[in-house]
C-alpha cells in the first residue's frame, strides 16, 4: 500500500467531510434556533444538484450552475418555510417528521414528474479538470481539492457569520432564548426564514459540488441526509463547531474504513470474504461510532445536556 | 437517642465553579418536621434534590433507616422509602386522580410488570389508592383530570402520591408555594397529619408556616449550614440574622421574598 | 353500553373481514391480496403504536426490525429450500418452511435487536432518539446491501410459500386468515398492555418521567420494554410481508418502510387502538385509487398528509370517535 494511495483516501475523507458539514451546518442551524427537526433537508440538496445541472447545461457555465443551485435551494427553502414549516416550530417532532416526511414525497415525486427518472449529469469545469500534484509528490483531482477548500471557506465565513456579525447575534440569541429575541424586536418571523434559507443554500450548494462527481438523481439527497444527522448527533444538535467535527470525524472514518478494513481483513481471511466482510463491516462503521460517542456523551461532543 | 431516620452526612456538590452544598451534615428524626431554611439560591432545592437522587452528589453519605442509599436511582430511593413533592408541583396531567395516585401505589408494591390484567379491574390497587384520596379529601375529584385540578388541589394530590408510598421519610420541597393564605393554612395543618406518618424534611419559604410547624430547623447559605436548633435557638442566633441582611424581623424579610 | 370508540373498532375489524369474503364470492384474487397487505402493515403498525402513541417513544427506525422479521423468514426458508444448514457448528441449525418455527426465530431476533437498539438510543430522549433509532435501521439497511450472502441488493426469493399445519398457504383467503388472526392477537395485546399496570407506568413515563421515578417506577426499564414487545410485534409483521410477497429485499429496512409505518399510526390516529389498522387502510386505497389516476401519487399523498399534520391531528380515529380522555 503506497503513501500516495493513503494519502488521497484522506483527502478523500477530508472532501467527504467537508460536502457533509455543507449539509449538516443548515440541519443543525435549524433545529438550534428553530426547533425544528427537518427531514427535507435532503430534497433541498437535491433541489441544488438539479438547479445546477440545469442552468449549467442550457448555459454551458459550470459557474452559473453553481449560483443557480444556491439560489433555487435558498427560494425553494424559503418556501417551504412559509408554506408549512413555519406552522410546526411550535409542535412536538413527531408532527416535525411526519410533515417534513411528506414534503420528502412532494419534492422527490415532484422532481420525478417534472424531469423523468432518468438521471443528469453535471460536468466538471474545464479549469478544475484533471489532477493537481500536491507537496510530496501526492497526486490528487484538481476538483476535489476545490471542495475542499470551497467546503472550508465556507466553514469559516459561516464561523464569522455567526461569531462577528449582527444577524449572528440574532441567531445565537434565538437559539438561548426564544423569547428574549421577540423582546428586543427583532421580526422572528423575516429571522427564521432567513436561517433557513441560509441552511438551504448551503444544502443546495453541497448538492451542486456532489452534482458533479455523482449524478444528479432522485433520491440522492436521502443517503447524505442520514448521514448528516449521524453527523449532528454526534456533534451535539444545535452546535456548528459540533457539525464540523462531527462531520470531518463522519467523512473520514467512512473514507478509511471502505478503504481500510477490506485489506486488513485480508491478512486472515481469503480475498473474496475479505472484501465483503470489510466492506459490510465498513457501511456500519460510522454508526458504531455515533453509538459510542452516544454512550459517553449522550448530548453528543459539544451538546448542551438534556 | 433514637436513631435518625435520614441522615446526610458531609455532602458535597458543586456545579463547575459554583459551589451548591458543602460539607452538609443533617439529620431527621423520627415523628420530626425538620425545616431547612435560607435565602434564595442557598442551594435547599439542590439538597434536596441530592437527597431524593435527582441530583448525584460529589461527596458524602445519605442514610435512610442506616441504609446506604447515596449511589441508588431515584427509583429505587422511591421504593427504599423516600417520597418526595416537588417545587414546582408535578403530577401525570392526563390521567385522572385516581390513576396518579394509583400508579404511586403501584410504585410502592413493585409490581408494574404486569402486563394482561386492567389495573382499574384490581382491587386492591384501586381500593389502597381511593383510601388515600379518602385521607386527603379528594375522593369527590377522582374522576377529574390532573391537569383540570386547581394548583391547591394538584399539590393536595402531589402530597397524595407521596403518602401513597408509605415512605419512611418524606422530602417536601415547598409545598406552600403558590396556594394562597387560606391554602396555606389547611396546608399547615395537612402537614402536621402528615407527620404521623413519616417525618417530614421540609423546604419552604413561608415563615410562619415554617415557625408554626417546623420542631428542628437548619438554615442553609451559600451551600453550608450555618446554624441547626429549635425555632427559639434559631430566632435568636446571630449568624442567622446576619444572614438574612441585618433583618431584625426575620419572618417579614423572608416572606417579601416569596 | 357500547362506547363511539368501541363501535368503530368493531367495525372496521368486521370490514376487514368482509372485503375479502366478499372478494372471494366475486373471485377478485387482488382484492384478498390488499386486505392481507392491510393486516400486515397494520399490525406492523400497532407495534410501533405502542410505543410511539402509548410510550411517546417516537422511533424512525421501526423498518429494522420489519426488514430483519422479514430477512428471518427469508434466510430460514431458502436454507430450508436449498438443503443447507445455517451453520454447523458448534450447533447444528437447519432452515425452516414451518411458519410457527419462522415466527418464534423472528421474534427472538426482533426481541433481542429491540433490547439493544432500545438500551442505546432510550438514554437520550427527543430529537435524538428520533435519529438514533433512524440511524440504526439504516445500519442494517447498508448492512443488507454489502452482505452478498443473502442478495444484496437484489434481495431474497422465497419460491414457495411457508407452511402452516392444516391450511394451504399459497390459497390466498388461508393466508389471509394467517395475517388476521396475528393482526387480531396484536390488537389484543395493545389493548391489554395499554390498560394494564404497565401500561399505566407507560403512559404516565411518556407524560412525566420524572414524576414517574420519583413513586419508585424505573421509567427506563418500563420503556425498555415496551420498545422490545413493540419490536416483536413489527418484527413478526416483517416475517409475514416476506411470505405475502415470497420476496424479501433491503427495501423493507430502507427508512422509507419506517417512514411509512409511522404514516400509518399517524394517519390513523396516535395513541388509538385501531388507529394502525384505519391507517394502513386509508393508505392502501390512496395507493390503489391515486395510483391509478396518476403515475406520481406519492405527491398527492404527501400534501394529503400536511394537510392531516397541519389541520386534522387525531388523524381518521379522531373524526371518527373523538377521543374522551382515553385511560
Amino acid at each position: 500500500m503506497s503513501a500516495g494511495l493513503v494519502a488521497e483516501q484522506l483527502l478523500n475523507g477530508l472532501q467527504f467531510g467537508v460536502m457533509l458539514f455543507l449539509m449538516s451546518a443548515g440541519l443543525t442551524l435549524v433545529f438550534g434556533v428553530m426547533g425544528l427537526i427537518n427531514l427535507a433537508h435532503g430534497s433541498l440538496y437535491m433541489v441544488g444538484a438539479y438547479a445546477a445541472a440545469l442552468v449549467a447545461g442550457w448555459t454551458g457555465s459550470f459557474w452559473a450552475g453553481l449560483a443557480a443551485s444556491l439560489m433555487a435551494a435558498a427560494i425553494a427553502g424559503a418556501l417551504v418555510e412559509m408554506v408549512v414549516l413555519r406552522r410546526l416550530y411550535r409542535r412536538d417532532h413527531l408532527d416535525q417528521v411526519l410533515a417534513t416526511f411528506a414534503l420528502i414525497l412532494m419534492f422527490s415525486e415532484g422532481t420525478r414528474w417534472l424531469f423523468g427518472a432518468f438521471p443528469l449529469y453535471l460536468n466538471v469545469p474545464a479549469s478544475l479538470s484533471g489532477t493537481v500534484l500536491l507537496p510530496m509528490g501526492i497526486v490528487y483531482s484538481k476538483y476535489r481539492l476545490a471542495i475542499i477548500v470551497c467546503g472550508m471557506a465556507v466553514a469559516l465565513g459561516l464561523f464569522i457569520l455567526i461569531g462577528r456579525t449582527r444577524l449572528g447575534v440574532r441567531i445565537r440569541a434565538g437559539q438561548s432564548d426564544r423569547q428574549m429575541i421577540a423582546a428586543l424586536g427583532v421580526d422572528i418571523a423575516t429571522l427564521y426564514t432567513v436561517v433557513f434559507a441560509l441552511g438551504a443554500a448551503l444544502a443546495g450548494l453541497a448538492g451542486a459540488l456532489v452534482g458533479a462527481i455523482q449524478s444528479v438523481e432522485v433520491g440522492m439527497g436521502e443517503p447524505v441526509l442520514i448521514l448528516a444527522f449521524v453527523v449532528i448527533v454526534i456533534g451535539g444538535i444545535g452546535s456548528i463547531k459540533g457539525a464540523l467535527v462531527g462531520a470531518i470525524l463522519v467523512g473520514m472514518t467512512d473514507t478509511m474504513g471502505r478503504f481500510l478494513l477490506p485489506v486488513m481483513f485480508k491478512n486472515f481471511m481469503d480475498g473474496a470474504t475479505a472484501s465483503s466482510v470489510g466492506s459490510a463491516l465498513a457501511s456500519m462503521l460510522i454508526y458504531i461510532v455515533m453509538a459510542t460517542v452516544l454512550i459517553f456523551r449522550p448530548s453528543g461532543l459539544y451538546g448542551k445536556p438534556a | 437517642m433514637p436513631d435518625p431516620v435520614l441522615a446526610v452526612r458531609h455532602l458535597c456538590k458543586r456545579f463547575d465553579a459554583v459551589i451548591a452544598c458543602e460539607d452538609v451534615t443533617l439529620e431527621l428524626m423520627p415523628g420530626e418536621i425538620h425545616a431547612l431554611i435560607g435565602p434564595n439560591g442557598a442551594g435547599k432545592s439542590t439538597l434536596i434534590r441530592q437527597i431524593a437522587g435527582n441530583v448525584r452528589q460529589d461527596q458524602g453519605q445519605i442514610l435512610l433507616a442506616g441504609r446506604d442509599i447515596s449511589r441508588l436511582s431515584v427509583d429505587a430511593r422511591a421504593r427504599a422509602g423516600l417520597a418526595q413533592s416537588f417545587q414546582i408541583s408535578t403530577v401525570i396531567p392526563n390521567f385522572s386522580v385516581l390513576q396518579n395516585v394509583m400508579l404511586a401505589v403501584q410504585g410502592k408494591s413493585g409490581h408494574s410488570f404486569r402486563f394482561f390484567r386492567k389495573a382499574i379491574k384490581q382491587r386492591e390497587l384501586v381500593e389502597r389508592a381511593r383510601s388515600y384520596l379518602a385521607q386527603l379529601g379528594l375522593t369527590e375529584r377522582e374522576k377529574t383530570n390532573a391537569a383540570a385540578l386547581s394548583h391547591g388541589e394538584r399539590r393536595k394530590l402531589e402530597l397524595c402520591m407521596a403518602l401513597a408510598l408509605e415512605p419512611q421519610a418524606f422530602l417536601l420541597d415547598e409545598p406552600m408555594a403558590g396556594v394562597g393564605s387560606a391554602g396555606s393554612t389547611a396546608m399547615t395543618t395537612l402537614l402536621s397529619a402528615l407527620k404521623t406518618q413519616a417525618p417530614i424534611l421540609l423546604v419552604e419559604h413561608d415563615m410562619d408556616a415554617v415557625f408554626t410547624l417546623a420542631d428542628r430547623l437548619s438554615v442553609l447559605v451559600y451551600g453550608r449550614i450555618i446554624a441547626s436548633g429549635s425555632v427559639n435557638e434559631i430566632r435568636r442566633n446571630a449568624a442567622v440574622r446576619e444572614a438574612y441582611m441585618g433583618s431584625d424581623d426575620l419572618p417579614a424579610s423572608v416572606q417579601r421574598r416569596s | 353500553m357500547m362506547s363511539r370508540e368501541h363501535l368503530v373498532n368493531a367495525i372496521v375489524i368486521a370490514l376487514l373481514v368482509l372485503v375479502p369474503l366478499l372478494a372471494l364470492v366475486l373471485d377478485e384474487p387482488y382484492l384478498i391480496t390488499l386486505a392481507t397487505r392491510v393486516s400486515i402493515l397494520a399490525m406492523a403498525g400497532v407495534g410501533l403504536n405502542l410505543a410511539l402513541g402509548y410510550g411517546g417513544l417516537v422511533s424512525l427506525g421501526h423498518a429494522a426490525f420489519f426488514g430483519v422479521g422479514g430477512y428471518v423468514t427469508g434466510i430460514l426458508a431458502s436454507h430450508a429450500l436449498n438443503y443447507e444448514p445455517i451453520m454447523q457448528t458448534p450447533w447444528m441449525i437447519q432452515g425452516s418452511t414451518e411458519m410457527p418455527v419462522i415466527w418464534i426465530c423472528a421474534a427472538l431476533v426482533c426481541g433481542v435487536l429491540a433490547l439493544l437498539i432500545g438500551a442505546l438510543s432510550l438514554r437520550t430522549t427527543g430529537v435524538y432518539f428520533i435519529m438514533i433509532t433512524l440511524a440504526f435501521a439504516q445500519m442494517l439497511y447498508y448492512f443488507s446491501i454489502s452482505w452478498p450472502t443473502y442478495g444484496g441488493e437484489d434481495g431474497l426469493s422465497v419460491y414457495l410459500r411457508n407452511t402452516f399445519p392444516g391450511l394451504n398457504t399459497m390459497n390466498g383467503i388461508h393466508f389471509f386468515a394467517i395475517s388476521f388472526a396475528w393482526l387480531l392477537a396484536a390488537l389484543w395485546l395493545s389493548s391489554a398492555l395499554v390498560q394494564s399496570r404497565f401500561g399505566l407506568a407507560l403512559q404516565a413515563a411518556r407524560q412525566n418521567p420524572v414524576r414517574v421515578a420519583a413513586v419508585g417506577i424505573a421509567p427506563y426499564k418500563v420503556q425498555l420494554t415496551a420498545f422490545v414487545i413493540s419490536g416483536v410485534i413489527t418484527g413478526v409483521a416483517g416475517a409475514l410481508y416476506t411470505d405475502l410477497n415470497r420476496f424479501v429485499s433491503p427495501s423493507v429496512l430502507s427508512w422509507h418502510t419506517s417512514g411509512e409505518i409511522m404514516v400509518f399510526v399517524i394517519l390513523g390516529g396516535v395513541a388509538r387502538l385501531v388507529g394502525p389498522l384505519v391507517g394502513a387502510a386509508v393508505f392502501i386505497i390512496l395507493e390503489q385509487s391515486l395510483g391509478g389516476i396518476s403515475e406520481n401519487w406519492q405527491f398527492w399523498l404527501g400534501a394529503l398528509l400536511i394537510v392531516v399534520v397541519l389541520h386534522a391531528r387525531g388523524g381518521v380515529m379522531g373524526f371518527l370517535a373523538p377521543e374522551n380522555g382515553h385511560a
